[in-house]
């Protein structure tokens, strides 16, 4: 597995594109402060494996015609939500488009430590694409 | 003798200190709550056992609230979740983890709070939240008696980042507190 330290941002993917990622619905959760559901940090998280958070690329994405609806089409009940590679290169992030990965051609990696608190500061800067409530 | 009294879903166990059964055979066997030695054993499914020590101000009843059913009844749940469960390669969620969850649980509804947002992490761990009172609460069992703390007061801005480490975790009580308005 190519070490995550090697993956370089990508300059191609400029600060205003999107960068979208599943959410199943046990990353949503009620915020009693505001009445409504939104997403955990629990979502932006590393994969177990070693690489790095997994992203589907909106601006290749959309050139190859995959729509937000693509991406969810088998995971039901999953949302998708969008944060741009600006407000990631923020937080000392990097983007590595990865397309040969999990078998996406839009895939790419945000690269670089998940602490808690950059977590926190991807979930604000996150919005929904495609919202789909929890059944419970 | 344990004595049992169940109250609509509550259950209230008597406290005695000589001995140990399962203190309501009419649940489900998967299920047991009793009390032994000056400790409190509860177990969620087959498979998490967590040991809650006692004190005398506890006795001579324990309340298992529906709340902390409640609670038990979701990391059971989570538990059960087969490898894969986020799309992105997640862990099954660990045991051990699971059991400091739901420990945590246990803290938070003892000292007043209401119960979490129990939220599994792709790296087998499990993420309890609060976000209440004008604050947000996350605490994330990552391994062993190791406890991670974010807290943010959103008004003040307040903003709180630890590792916890070892068996004493009674400083999350301050944090139990914030989100018990």
């Amino acid at each position: 597995m190519e070490e995550p330290a090697n993956f370089a941002d990508d300059p191609a993917i400029a600060d205003d594109v999107d960068l979208w990622r599943r959410i199943l619905p046990r990353w949503v959760v009620r915020d009693e402060n505001t009445g409504e559901l939104r997403l955990s940090s629990a979502a932006f998280d590393d994969s177990p494996d070693g690489s790095p958070m997994s992203v589907i690329i909106e601006k290749i994405a959309m050139a190859q015609q995959i729509t937000p609806a693509k991406v969810l089409s088998g995971y039901d009940g999953y949302s998708l939500c969008a944060f741009t590679a600006g407000a990631a290169r923020a937080l000392e992030l990097r983007i590595a488009t990865r397309p040969e990965v999990r078998g996406e051609p839009a895939h790419g990696f945000v690269v670089g430590k998940k602490t808690g608190s950059v977590k926190k500061q991807l979930r604000k800067a996150s919005r929904w694409v495609i919202f789909n409530p929890p059944s419970s | 003798m344990i004595d049992t009294l169940p109250q609509t879903s509550s259950i209230v166990l008597g406290l005695d200190i000589e001995g140990f059964e399962p203190s309501d055979s009419s649940r489900s066997s998967r299920r047991a709550h009793g009390a032994y030695g000056s400790s409190l054993a509860v177990y969620a499914g087959e498979s998490i056992v967590i040991d809650i020590p006692l004190h005398e101000s506890d006795a001579p009843a324990i309340r298992l609230n529906d709340d902390f059913i409640e609670a038990e009844r979701a990391i059971a749940a989570l538990l059960k979740m087969p490898a894969g469960w986020d799309s992105y390669g997640a862990k099954p969620i660990d045991r051990q983890r699971a059991a400091a969850a739901l420990y945590v649980v246990w803290m938070s509804i003892a000292a007043g709070a209401p119960p979490p947002a129990i939220v599994p992490t792709s790296d087998g761990g499990i993420q309890l939240e609060w976000h209440r009172c004008g604050v947000d609460l996350e605490i994330r069992a990552p391994a062993g008696t190791l406890l991670e703390v974010s807290f943010e007061d959103l008004e003040s801005g307040e903003f709180y980042e630890s590792e916890m480490i070892g068996a004493d975790w009674a400083p999350l009580k301050s944090f139990f507190d914030r989100v018990s308005c």
